[in-house]
């Protein structure tokens, strides 16, 4: 499974115009794609930081890397999917630079840990959502939960969420079997 | 209540396709005779059904552009990216503009001389002096900018290219005292650095301004 398509790809002209703009210093071209992009990264990010304010500082921290990255961006992927890999990168840097500060070490091959960080707080609903599955997924266990939301949601392979999070393939999978574990039981 | 099941645990391989066609025929019968196996089934159907409802977009609850917007100003271009044809500095484009229009030029100077001291005052004490130094300066390039624009035809290539450069340094140390700020974790030492970073661009650009209204 792929990440899901990004509503502007790359054999979008209007995508690809923007892109060339914003290479050369174009800022109200950047702003447009900001404006294009910035629903799906916060919900990436929301998810996996269980954090309104982390989560967009990570979208903060993935445009402007973003920015200074364009000259490096060939187009080989379509530039949500880039775009998403940068806002995933940032959410998860976000959360190593947290644990690091609070000197606890990164928990991604944890199996058992607190479900949320004391100074987390609980993602709000957003509106018209599934509001239940979406406290519930914000509960899981930090591990847990990156598995769950980068397969489940964003359509990552496990493999792919093993070198994005530095674990094993094996682990993620233990991870998502967990994370499944315990929605169904906050579910049912 | 159901009695629990050892082959519960295989659900999730067979949900994921990993376990080989025998042994998945073989759960699925076993679906049929067991309860509990079934009612774990059919939760996590429903658990990917309602996962794959969720919106793939969720605003943000305030903009984040302005936000972004100001640590771009530290990177007047992205990094590494091909050398355009036509310089992206201040003044790309300026054959295309309006004619001068001095006297604008002049009331800009003016209220970027009256507001600099204001801001440079109002930014000691507070608890991001860079954050707010940084907006003021962004409102102040801003006027001083267009005013600048509409003056900017009447500069030779080689004063633009001069100034865009002049910019650019100029860029480049108020970028790195303000990740120096972030650093040291607003370090307030660091700030007088940064206003005369700020002071420096705003300074060049009414001393430009001044030099063309009165040529």
């Amino acid at each position: 499974m792929q990440p899901l398509p990004s509503p502007v790809d790359r054999t979008d002209p209007e995508a690809a115009t923007l892109v060339a703009r914003a290479r050369l210093g174009d800022r109200d071209a950047f702003e447009r794609i900001y404006r294009q992009h910035v629903g799906r990264m916060h919900a990436v990010c929301l998810r996996l930081t269980g954090d309104t304010n982390e989560a967009e500082a990570a979208v903060q921290d993935a445009f402007v890397r973003a920015w200074r990255g364009l000259g490096g961006f060939r187009g080989d992927s379509a530039l949500g999917t880039w775009l998403h890999r940068l806002a995933v990168n940032a959410a998860l840097d976000r959360r190593r630079e947290y644990r690091r500060r609070e000197g606890r070490h990164d928990d991604l091959d944890a199996l058992e840990d607190t479900a949320l960080e004391p100074r987390l707080r609980v993602v709000p609903p957003p509106p018209g959502a599934a509001w239940d599955l979406e406290r519930a997924v914000a509960a899981l266990p930090p591990g847990a939960r990156t598995a769950f939301v980068l397969f489940e949601i964003e359509g990552y392979r496990l493999h792919e969420i093993a070198a994005l999070t530095g674990t094993a393939t094996g682990t993620v999978k233990a991870q998502l079997h967990r994370a499944r574990t315990r929605l169904k039981e906050m579910l049912s | 209540m159901t009695t629990p099941c050892a082959r519960t645990d295989l659900l999730q391989d067979l949900l994921d396709g990993d376990l080989d066609a025998s042994a998945a025929a073989a759960l699925r019968r076993h679906l049929g005779d067991c309860p509990a196996c079934a009612t774990a089934w059919a939760d996590l159907q429903r658990l990917q059904r309602e996962t794959a409802a969720l919106p793939h977009e969720i605003a943000p609850g305030r903009d984040l552009w302005p936000g972004i917007a100001e640590r771009l100003a530290a990177d007047p271009r992205p990094a590494d990216a091909p050398a355009p044809r036509e310089r992206s500095g201040l003044f790309s484009g300026a054959s295309s503009l309006r004619q001068p229009r001095r006297a604008l030029a002049l009331a800009a100077v003016l209220v970027v001389a009256i507001a600099l001291p204001r801001l440079m005052d109002r930014s000691g004490g507070t608890a991001d002096p860079g954050e707010e130094l940084g907006d003021g300066y962004a409102l102040l390039h801003a006027a001083s900018k267009s005013a600048l624009e509409r003056t900017g035809e009447d500069l030779t290539a080689a004063d633009r290219d001069e100034l865009d450069d002049g910019f650019a340094a100029i860029e480049k140390a108020i970028g790195e005292t303000r990740r120096a700020l972030r650093q040291t974790r607003r370090d307030p030492s660091l700030t007088p650095g940064l206003a005369a970073g700020y002071h420096r661009k705003l300074d060049l650009m009414q001393r430009l301004v001044s030099r063309v209204a009165q040529s």
